[in-house]
């Protein structure tokens, strides 16, 4: 229990930490908040051009489809504050070996790592999303109970679990085919495009979103709970089993990988 | 000087050619986007015969040689001359009795055509058989599409050697060119025909410098544009590249001396 309360203490002084050093950066943050902006600026624009030439895609209108890419934006805001320290796994962790000093310290790998790489500068991006959202909810407006909130903010939830489970598994890869480039860069593409109705797409498609890499999860299936379509209700119900199971299997890649660590020997 | 173009160019294959995983791993990235846009635009046409003037075949076609465009275009160079800067290898490439510029562009050229290669090659026959991607509407043009696809390339590189002499003042210019990527994706046409938007809006992006990258190679692609008007549109592009590539110098210029005040 103690060593648990200690480990607890030193990580939280590592997080405040890391906000010291994110705010000394006063340009970094402005040039992030910049880079955030146009991306958003970006993704809207592709969802208007589309909207200002046909009612609706699919049935859905271009509030509903700005209310999914908001709520997406959330999600991976969030993840992007406590575990982009996982893109860094390749390069830095694992072929420039850093991941020696971290292994020799009592407390646990891969918290040490989120301490680390804590990245309070994306909080950008999670203020976009939630901006995003309010706007778009407003604008369709919404009858929200406090039930819709509740189960909206465990989606949520799971919608983080399971990035950081998908981007911890394709992160253990770097264990066994060792390369500073890592294997993430499809899952981009992927996580751009789970921000539209995935009804939208082939049925191939939407089960490869749904269980293969269930991205499905982190804004559609969020975004039909505020969006009040009960047809979707059941998947959406899954999201927590989902994230659940992925993070089983995310943690036993991350440890089977570790074992595999051989550090470069300098 | 052409021998050491022709070193340049060779030494920017290998490069691409060299490390396996990596363009292999961004040549699982295109497939990925392509097949979702492919998707997209299924769906925008499922109630609808045209949209923007254009059908399901064109718009396909016109996002899969979008694609394929950029997959070769894609050299990074503004970041490669960032991470020069930040290691102090810059001063090095300085030195060289070669203008730097030229270098990094033939350098890129070499890196382009190795991707050509490895990434570009493998998404044509994913095109032409997975998603319906259409030859070129007219072969008589092909010149002209020759043309406005080399200056396209100019406008990318010339849109690069800027963000990566930005590094000479910044240093720090990954968030830059991320973020100027972004914009060249959406006012270049890459992420959709720039005539999908509403008049006003198109009429101001057929502006930009950026529409010579992606949007117009490929309405000549398409036989969307008269003939009578590609050879103005390509002047204007080739006037808009002088004007890129001389401030480009004129920022080489003056970046080349701060950073040797930095120097030492």
């Amino acid at each position: 229990m103690k060593t648990i309360c200690r480990t607890f203490h030193l990580l939280a002084s590592f997080f405040a930490q890391r906000v010291k050093v994110s705010m000394a950066y006063r340009f970094d943050f402005f040039i992030s908040t910049v880079s955030t902006v146009a991306f958003g600026v970006m993704n809207i624009s592709l969802l208007y051009a589309i909207c200002s030439r046909i009612p609706t895609l699919l049935g859905w209108s271009f509030n509903e489809l700005l209310l999914i890419y908001g709520l997406g934006e959330l999600n991976f805001g969030v993840f992007a504050m406590f575990f982009t320290f996982l893109y860094r796994v390749p390069s830095h962790y694992i072929v420039e070996g850093k991941l020696d000093q971290i292994l020799t310290r009592p407390a646990p790998t891969y918290l040490q790592l989120a301490a680390e790489g804590f990245n309070f500068k994306d909080i950008i991006i999670v203020i976009k999303g939630i901006g995003i959202v309010i706007y778009a909810s407003s604008q369709l407006s919404l009858d929200l109970s406090v039930a819709h909130l509740l189960i909206t903010a465990l989606l949520c939830l799971s919608a983080v679990a399971i990035y950081s489970s998908v981007f911890t598994i394709f992160a253990s890869l770097s264990f066994w085919v060792i390369d500073r480039a890592g294997f993430f860069s499809p899952l981009f593409p992927i996580s751009d495009f789970s921000r539209f109705p995935v009804t939208i797409y082939p049925l191939g498609i939407r089960l490869f979103l749904t269980w293969l890499v269930p991205f499905a999860f982190v804004a559609f299936y969020p975004a039909t709970v505020i969006l009040d379509r009960g047809e979707f209700l059941n998947m959406a119900g899954l999201a927590p089993l989902v994230a659940l199971a992925f993070v089983l299997v995310a943690s036993r890649f991350w440890k089977a990988g570790l074992a595999r660590y051989e550090s470069t020997g300098t | 000087m052409r021998s050491l173009a022709g070193s340049l160019i060779k030494v920017g294959v290998l490069e691409t050619v060299a490390f396996r995983l990596k363009p292999l791993m961004m040549l699982s990235a295109y497939p990925v986007i392509m097949l979702a846009n492919y998707c997209l635009y299924s769906a925008i046409f499922k109630n609808a015969d045209t949209v923007a003037g254009y059908t399901v075949a064109q718009a396909i076609t016109y996002m899969g040689i979008a694609w394929l465009l950029r997959s070769a275009f894609n050299t990074q160079t503004d970041r490669l001359i960032g991470s020069r800067v930040r290691s102090g290898d810059i001063a090095l490439d300085l030195m060289r009795p070669v203008y730097y510029p030229a270098l990094v562009f033939w350098q890129g050229l070499g890196r382009s055509m190795g991707r050509a290669v490895i990434i570009s090659v493998p998404l044509v026959v994913f095109s032409a058989t997975v998603l319906d991607v259409s030859p070129p509407k007219d072969l008589g043009n092909w010149a002209f599409l020759a043309a406005s696809i080399a200056i396209g390339y100019l406008m990318t590189f010339s849109i690069y050697l800027l963000v990566g002499i930005a590094a000479f003042f910044i240093e720090y210019n990954v968030e830059l060119s991320w973020t100027v990527d972004m914009t060249v994706r959406l006012l270049a046409g890459l992420l959709i025909p720039l005539d999908f938007f509403p008049e006003k809006i198109a009429s101001f992006l057929l502006y930009s410098p950026f529409r010579y990258i992606y949007f117009l190679p490929i309405q000549i692609y398409l036989g969307r544009i008269p003939v009578g008007e590609i050879i103005p549109a390509l002047l204007t592009g080739i006037l808009w590249l002088i004007g890129m590539l001389t401030l480009g110098h004129i920022l080489y210029v003056i970046g080349a001396r701060r950073l040797t005040i930095h120097g030492g």
